[in-house]
């Protein structure tokens, strides 16, 4: 099976013959050399810094492997997304159609925002039935999901799930323990460590599910909640929201809550405010991260186990069978 | 039999026509470019097998007008047609009558195919009669049909769905 590849350290990484090798030197001058099976890879985390050459970014394509690469902070660059093999002209054509169709596009758009919702809501229900005075939020959850059929643009949409959203933070305040309260969300760079979780987990959650959308048909650039812009797949971000609270925001509750990251796992950067993980809980939340992709769940419909990864694509197929007009789409929404 | 005008209109991939007998929902997709067969382990392992099938055996994979693949046993001018199981063997049959009346439009005369499963060791000669050539005129009339339709043909869940390809597109 496929697999995602992470590396942490700073080295070389070639094509040699057929295989995939990462170098690099030790202490003692002497070069390491560790062979990676081409044929495991589906993706290649880069977190340190790596030489490459475009032999290797040819043997990547050649092997349909997508490269995510983050910087000294570990926050997303970009992907080197191969050249795609498995392309449907007609699809793209019923990509574009939804799009273009304001009635279409809000169709699709209020399914993305309605099945993170549900996970925001299904977030929180966990932790009122374990005592945390959760309800105000969860309240404004609930009246935001009731209103969902009333929008009437995806501007509103939008607007409705920022309303939950805020709201959703909020109880952070009663899920986790923290010293200082959480106020709200800042991105770019995130202002403590909260932030600096969501921020790192979601953009692990959005490359996982760029790996995923590399292997289906759909074009990754069109997409219904978010603008399509011409610097990020949004397509890519439209699908995770769904998984946002489902996957990330659940391993943030629990790496912190558990106290397995702290705050002596943050560092700012420089004179700046921005709180960035340091090194060790980096690679402690991608593991977690990793096998949390991995747990599985059984499949009403398919009627055996799907990973959290694979629901992803699931996702991603259930998209197709709407664009396509096979089955109208109905986002995720975790019956476990 | 098809005119050579109604060849030319019809004119098609092999695999289609397989797909025509198997599936009409698959064809469809299939025709949009919606292919799932990349990520299938079943296909990979039968793409393996044809690879790999009689090392010993002179045999040539051609492609025409990008249209069919045929593989040929050199030595005995025979049209060979690998499989991975016999499940499936009135596809395969009209798929490599298909190939033979391909061939023969183009001028190749009458030739023998053979279907062939190597894990079974099995063997079916085919030749195109009468009766298969009516056969294959419906089902390159029908995969034209399907492929007109503005939608999918819906699914029906057959035993087969448990290992194809697009099982997941269908069912998940």
């Amino acid at each position: 099976m496929a697999q995602s590849y992470y590396i942490f350290r700073s080295g070389r990484l070639r094509r040699k013959q057929n295989t995939l090798y990462f170098e690099q030197e030790s202490e003692d001058g002497q070069l390491q050399k560790v062979p990676i099976p081409i044929e495991n890879v589906r993706d290649l985390y880069l977190f340190g810094e790596i030489d490459l050459n475009t032999k290797l970014l040819t043997f990547l394509a050649q092997n349909e492997v997508t490269l995510h690469c983050f910087n000294y902070y570990g926050f997303y660059i970009g992907s080197f997304y191969p050249r795609e093999t498995n392309v449907s002209g007609y699809l793209l054509v019923k990509q574009v159609e939804h799009y273009l169709d304001p009635q279409k596009r809000l169709e699709i758009a209020k399914e993305f925002v309605a099945g993170a919702l549900f996970h925001l809501r299904r977030n929180l229900n966990y932790y009122r039935n374990r005592g945390r005075e959760v309800d105000v939020s969860l309240e404004v959850v609930e009246s935001s999901l009731k209103r969902l059929n009333e929008c009437g643009s995806v501007a509103e949409l939008m607007s409705e799930e920022g309303r939950a959203r805020d709201a959703y933070y909020q109880a952070f305040n009663e899920i986790l323990e923290l010293q200082q309260p959480y106020t709200k969300r800042v991105r770019r760079p995130p202002d403590n460590e909260v932030n600096s979780l969501i921020s790192f987990g979601n953009s692990l959650l959005y490359t996982a599910t760029l790996s995923e959308l590399y292997v289906t048909q759909l074009n990754p650039t069109i997409s219904y909640l978010h603008e399509p812009s011409q610097r990020r797949f949004s397509l890519a971000l439209d699908l995770s929201e769904i998984f946002k609270p489902l996957i990330v925001d659940r391993l943030i509750f629990r790496l912190l809550n558990r106290g397995e990251i702290d705050e002596n796992d943050f560092e700012s950067i420089g004179e700046a405010k921005g709180v960035y993980l340091k090194e060790g809980a980096r690679k402690k939340f991608v593991r977690v991260f990793e096998e949390y992709l991995q747990t599985t769940v059984k499949h009403r419909r398919l009627k055996r186990h799907v990973s959290y990864r694979h629901l992803i694509r699931l996702e991603a197929y259930k998209l197709i069978k709407h664009l396509v007009n096979i089955e109208t789409y109905k986002s995720l929404r975790a019956w476990w | 039999m098809l005119s050579y005008e109604e060849f030319e209109r019809l004119r098609t991939n092999g695999i289609k026509v397989n797909y025509w007998v198997v599936c009409h929902r698959k064809l469809w997709l299939f025709a949009k470019g919606l292919r799932m067969e990349p990520l299938s382990d079943r296909v990979a392992l039968g793409q393996l097998m044809h690879e790999r099938a009689y090392p010993g055996t002179p045999r040539r994979e051609i492609l025409i007008d990008k249209l069919i693949k045929i593989d040929l046993l050199e030595s005995e001018g025979k049209v060979l047609e690998i499989k991975y199981s016999h499940k499936l063997a009135e596809a395969a049959r009209l798929q490599l009558a298909y190939y033979l009346a391909y061939l023969r439009w183009l001028g190749a005369g009458e030739l023998v195919g053979e279907l062939r499963f190597p894990r079974e060791r099995r063997r079916e000669e085919v030749r195109l009669t009468p009766e298969l050539e009516g056969r294959l005129a419906e089902a390159l009339r029908g995969v034209q049909q399907v492929e007109q339709l503005s939608a999918p043909p819906s699914a029906e869940s057959t035993t087969i769905c448990r290992v194809c390809a697009y099982r997941e597109l269908c069912w998940g």
